[in-house]
């Protein structure tokens, strides 16, 4: 076990630094500087390039850029916030998104468990094709246009809670982009729970359970939930990866001070390294939740262990 | 047998690890759920929530130079001059200014009320400061622009681009509450000029005191205006600020606070307006057909212009008929009515309407038909100015490209339709290049037509006709004519500079040659809309800095 | 007991009849050879009603992104000033009063209530109405379904061609090249669909072929995973190892074991892949990264329909009702094909 969480940690922390190397490559293709007032003339923006070390070849600032990375440094804004440094300008918006995402996540893995085991139990009955019906719907519809009928209906027309998100209101502020995001979670979850569930409930030793005469309940909640829970924590890993594409478009909408909406405004103001730090945190949220899956199901599963001696 | 207590024995083991797993997620949730930083709102009834789509980038009021901060920076800074609520030039900070016989020596004295909102007296050494660091090139600063270009102060070139010491820049303290500005050329819009938060003071030991977020994060603020802001966070999309109570017109300040808020979707911003949540928003394009004809629209006029550059080296677009031709054809009204924009009007000339006034109260660009004959909409007129242009050339077919950003742009479609349905022979493409090489291609001369746009930073007609100087940077058509050269190095120089009345004539003589040479093809003048909600009023919202003030607003309550 | 003492009965020919004589013939289906794999595919997946429905819809819509644009009478990107943000007009539905192209505005002051075409004399039709520009909403719908779909196909089969022959080539030499082969994959597989595309759409020139291209760097992936277990089974297949001892090529027999084994599990991943790639193409419009040029897909025409949706909701809904027929239909479609294709899944 030990032998592949390390093989794993290795992994990642390649990606990483091949991660790092790829994207500022890729923005040293990205064309114009991020000084290109129409006001400036050539002198001007050279004064502006030099402070920041732009004039140097591409080489020397790579090899700069991963120095200081590595020690978390990196680098400052050129464009959206002058002179801030990336770091702090993320650190305070990592924490809205991840808070925003664990809710929908846990609300939306709640519900979607509900109706998921409801549609197993009473398979091909109502509320088996409710909850699928909700499934499909949830599944196929893109996250904006729920965030869209939300925000006219419970923010607007109802008046539940404030249409966008508030400082100053920052728990009811917060429901509408909760709820929106998180309609696709329940979904998935409701749709895999229902799956699972069946195959547990066909599996021999749930039949061999109740021939034992075990009650129908005892059965189902010893035997099936528990086994059918389990394989709930692989989806996991790509439910927050959705959430994460899903939050550039949400966050935007209801002006949520997070990753999401950040990433919109570096990408068109040119901000080098802002782009840069978040497609890296972005990486790295990614990189860190499949690790994270790997090894509960790891520690939940035995037979994976041994698979992965 | 044997497999069934294999299967409850795993069952059991990881039914307890399933479920801490979950609430040691569910706790690491919850805890995030408290954080997060409070705003200070004392009053929210008599707060404005004020709307805006640019999210601030800079509240430095030495480096901000972009109509999307200048309007909050202008909150918390002001300088000498300031604006009331009709736009008019009023006193800021000082109370009185004397300026030499030759136009190049001014004294500004400071009010004996001007306060920091610390309550620290505001001083000429402040100022000279605050000038200082826009134009140390460690600084750099965007707002630079309005020291090199707008106007000859002294030892600015020197410091700038030569690292000449800071202490040669014009600008002298003679005692706490006076200081001197000298210049190289008389400057007659100087006192316009100086509203810009770039002439703002900054206080030495506020700055070295916090260095590295000065104006950066809440408590790190120093406002000598009429508010004070005590939330931000950068790149946050809320920033508040309250009423300053050292400021020295504090007494006529009827809100309590200003609630700043960052939202880019229209729909949302219409519902925010509408339930009651926004008192003042942005309303754009295609959203205004939603409120027409309610009152609480409200059209700022713009100071920006946009034209269509003719590429004057290119050999077809060089001739003066060819683009006489293409001016008469090109349908505003219809470019207007379709962008829907409130705001937006027609341009035939080069000054807009509204922002610049004579010395005696008229309006420089008062007649917006003064040039009809040369850049009305007649198709007719147009053809024969193009084929005698045709003529000239010796042609008959004209391919032209056109450069642009984006390309499903109505405002270029028209353009387009019009002069290919009128000009016999003239086609027309686009070449699209992404927005930030734009400018590249733009000062490169790779382009036969392009449009662009320029907005003016003070109120005076060299705002615009500087543009069209053979050395300004942003003369990309390479228009250089030795008619308005003279006219306009004339305009500048000593005997009229000093003559206000008299400049102004030969100002509108350089507009009048620009015109009939048809350096450009001027389009329409691009304005604001905002709604404004019923319960505030007050508030000046214009095309010049400082483009918003609270200071005399008044919210009523519910 | 006395009869059975008699003489023991012989059996004559007529007490046996073959079945084939009554011609009634009857297979054990579970384990005969009779039936294909292909049939038996076909009957299971015809035996779900929602199976065919979800093919006729994506059939129904393929063929409307094919014909419906040039059918229409318009050009997606034909402009008309005078008949800007038309409700819909259908041609027999208006005598009924429904579809008539009257409209109700609801403005911040006002409710108006009006019928452009009448008050403009225009006759045309307009199915679905126009957008801000005229432009007919009906045929830029299916132009735009057709870009989407051309983009995500397109994408897919390179993504297929790839994915599976990187897969092969893995598994099937094994050792050190799979090994580096794997690592790259881990790599790849590591870093966000998201950051690729917004990185590539930002560096390449905004358009269809970017598209195409940054939805291939990341989609083959999966596709490669499964060719290459399936060749690691097949290469420790007796027979296999048996031939190659004899001295047959053993490339050859690996490559034709698999394809019938492969296919199942690669259409359901195509499925799947088809309506991500739409998805992916509307979130990267909303952001303002998608195709651009005067082009339009469904992304686009979602984005721009948002903007004045409260007023002009005939420009929203009917791209995202097209959008939502394709993906439930896609994935409804994967899941009938992962189902007849794979006999282990339990129904």
């Amino acid at each position: 076990m030990r032998k592949y969480i390390l093989k794993r940690l290795l992994i990642s922390a390649a990606t990483l630094f091949v991660m790092l190397v790829i994207l500022f490559l890729l923005l040293e293709l990205m064309p114009g500087s991020p000084f290109n007032d129409v006001k400036l003339s050539p002198e001007q923006r050279a004064v502006l390039e030099a402070k920041y070390g732009l004039d140097k070849p591409v080489w020397e600032r790579l090899g700069m850029y991963i120095g200081n990375a590595l020690r978390g440094d990196f680098g400052v804004s050129y464009v959206l916030a002058k002179d801030v440094p990336v770091s702090s300008l993320l650190s305070s918006r990592v924490g809205v998104s991840i808070r925003i995402g664990l809710f929908s996540l846990f609300i939306g893995t709640f519900v979607g468990l509900v109706i998921g085991f409801a549609a197993a139990l009473w398979q091909g009955k109502l509320p088996d094709k409710i909850g699928m019906a909700i499934s499909v719907i949830g599944l196929s519809v893109p996250s904006y246009v729920f965030a869209v009928l939300f925000c006219y209906f419970l923010g607007f027309k109802w008046k539940w809670f404030p249409l966008i998100y508030d400082l100053r209101r920052p728990v009811t502020s917060a429901m509408l982009p909760i709820l929106a995001s998180g309609v696709m979670i329940v979904s998935v979850i409701a749709r895999f729970t229902r799956d699972e569930t069946l195959r547990v409930m066909q599996s021999d030793y749930v039949l061999f359970a109740r021939c034992q005469g075990i009650s129908r309940w005892n059965v189902i909640i010893n035997y099936i939930l528990r086994n059918a829970l389990l394989p709930i924590v692989t989806v996991m890993g790509s439910l927050v990866i959705s959430l994460l594409t899903g939050t550039l478009v949400i966050e935007g909408m209801f002006a949520v001070p997070g990753i999401g909406s950040f990433m919109g405004t570096a990408i068109s103001g040119n901000d080098y390294n802002v782009i840069l730090a978040l497609s890296f945190v972005y990486s790295v949220i990614y990189v860190v939740v499949m690790l994270g899956v790997d090894l509960i199901y790891g520690i939940l599963d035995p037979r994976i262990r041994i698979a992965g001696k | 047998m044997s497999r069934m207590s294999e299967n409850k024995r795993r069952i059991h083991i990881i039914g307890p690890r399933v479920l801490s797993a979950l609430a040691a997620l569910l706790l690491a949730g919850g805890t995030l759920a408290g954080c997060g930083a409070r705003i200070p709102s004392a009053d929210p009834e008599h707060e404005i929530n004020y709307y805006v789509v640019y999210q601030p980038s800079d509240l430095d009021p030495q480096t901000v130079f972009d109509v999307g901060n200048m309007p909050i920076v202008g909150l918390f800074s002001e300088s000498v001059m300031s604006r009331n609520e009709e736009g008019r030039l009023i006193y800021g900070l000082a109370d009185r200014y004397e300026k030499s016989e030759d136009g190049c020596l001014y004294t500004f004295h400071i009010r004996d009320d001007a306060r920091w909102s610390d309550g620290v007296p505001v001083t000429a050494a402040d100022f000279v400061f605050g000038w200082q660091r826009v134009v140390n090139p460690d600084t750099a600063s965007n707002a630079s622009f309005l020291f090199l270009n707008c106007m000859k102060l002294e030892g600015v070139e020197e410091i700038f681009y030569q690292h000449a010491p800071l202490d040669t820049l014009g600008i002298h303290a003679v005692d706490d509450h006076t200081f001197t500005v000298s210049l190289l050329e008389p400057c007659p819009y100087l006192l316009d000029l100086l509203v810009n938060n770039a002439f703002s003071p900054c206080r030495e030991d506020f700055f070295y005191a916090h260095k590295g977020e000065y104006m950066k994060k809440a408590g790190a603020f120093l406002s000598c205006g009429a508010f004070v802001p005590d939330y931000y966070e950068p790149l946050g999309m809320q920033l508040h600020l309250s009423k300053n109570p050292y400021y020295y017109d504090a007494e006529i300040v009827q809100v309590s606070g200003v609630n700043v808020q960052v939202l880019s979707d229209q729909q949302q911003l219409i519902m925010s307006f509408e339930k009651g949540e926004a008192d003042i928003i942005p309303i754009s394009g295609e959203q205004q057909e939603v409120a027409q004809g309610d009152p609480r629209l409200t059209e700022i006029p713009g100071a920006l212009i946009y034209y269509v550059i003719p590429n004057l080296d290119n050999e077809i677009f060089g001739n003066r008929n060819i683009r006489r031709a293409m001016a008469l054809c090109v349908n505003r009204d219809e470019i207007v009515n379709s962008l829907l924009r409130a705001g937006n009007y027609p341009l035939t000339r080069i000054i807009p309407e509204g922002i610049v006034f004579e010395e005696d109260g008229t309006d420089f660009g008062g007649d917006p038909d003064q040039f009809a004959d040369l850049c009305g909409y007649q198709p007719e007129l147009a053809r024969s100015y193009w084929e005698k242009g045709l003529q000239e050339l010796g042609i008959t077919k004209v391919t032209a490209e056109f450069l642009t950003s984006s390309e499903s742009n109505t405002f270029m479609d028209i353009l387009k339709k019009e002069w290919e349905k009128n000009l016999p022979g003239f086609s027309m493409k686009y070449r699209v290049v992404p927005p930030k090489a734009y400018n590249q291609e733009l000062h490169d001369g790779h382009f036969d037509l392009a449009l662009t746009g320029w907005s003016a930073d003070y109120a005076d007609p060299t705002a615009y006709l500087a543009l069209f100087t053979p050395d300004n940077y942003a003369n990309v058509g390479h228009y250089n004519s030795p008619a308005f050269n003279k006219v306009f190095a004339e305009s500048a120089a000593v005997p009229l500079a000093l003559d206000p009345q008299a400049r102004m004539e030969k100002l509108h003589e350089a507009e009048r040659i620009l015109m009939e040479e048809m350096a450009v093809i001027p389009a329409v003048t691009v304005g604001e809309a905002r709604m404004v909600s019923d319960r505030v009023k007050g508030v000046y919202m214009g095309a010049l800095v400082p483009h918003v003030n609270f200071k005399y607003a008044v919210k009523e309550a519910k | 007991m006395g009869a059975t003492e008699s003489t023991a009965y012989i059996p004559v020919e007529g007490d046996f009849r073959l079945l084939s004589e009554r011609g009634e013939q009857l297979t054990d289906n579970e384990f005969s050879g009779e039936t294909s794999f292909i049939r038996e595919a076909y009957a299971k997946f015809v035996s779900r009603k929602s199976n065919v429905a979800a093919l006729v819809t994506l059939l129904l819509l393929l063929l409307l992104a094919i014909v419906a644009p040039p059918l229409s009478g318009y050009r997606f990107d034909e402009t008309a000033y005078n008949q800007s943000n038309f409700a819909p007009r259908v041609p027999i539905l208006e005598k009924i009063g429904i579809f008539d192209g009257s409209q109700e505005l609801h403005k911040t002051t006002t409710t108006e209530k009006s019928n452009p075409y009448l008050e403009n004399g225009i006759t045309n039709y307009h199915l679905f109405g126009t957008d801000a520009l005229g432009r007919d909403v009906f045929c830029r719908c299916f132009r735009g379904l057709r870009i989407s779909l051309f983009v995500a196909v397109l994408s897919t089969l390179v993504n297929v061609i790839i994915g599976v022959s990187y897969g092969m080539l893995s598994g099937y030499f094994g050792g050190a090249v799979d090994m580096v082969m794997q690592r790259i994959i881990d790599v790849l597989g590591s870093i966000p669909q998201m950051v690729i595309l917004t990185l590539l759409v930002l560096v390449l020139k905004p358009g269809i072929g970017t598209l195409i291209i940054a939805f291939m760097i990341t989609g083959w992936i999966s596709m490669s995973q499964i060719a290459r277990a399936e060749v690691l089974r097949i290469k420790e297949l007796e027979y296999v190892m048996a031939s190659r001892t004899l001295g047959a090529d053993g490339f050859f027999i690996v490559f034709r074991g698999i394809f019938p084994n492969i296919l199942g599990p690669v259409i359901s991943q195509i499925m799947i892949a088809i309506p991500s790639a739409i998805f992916m193409e509307s979130t990267l419009s909303l952001m303002g990264l998608g195709i651009s040029s005067g082009e339009v897909s469904l992304g686009i025409l979602i984005q721009q329909g948002l903007a004045t949706f409260f007023l002009h909701p005939h420009r929203l809904v009917p791209p995202i009702v097209i959008m939502v027929l394709t993906m439930i239909s896609c994935n409804r479609l994967a899941d009938g094909l992962r189902q007849a294709l794979d006999p282990q899944i339990i129904l």
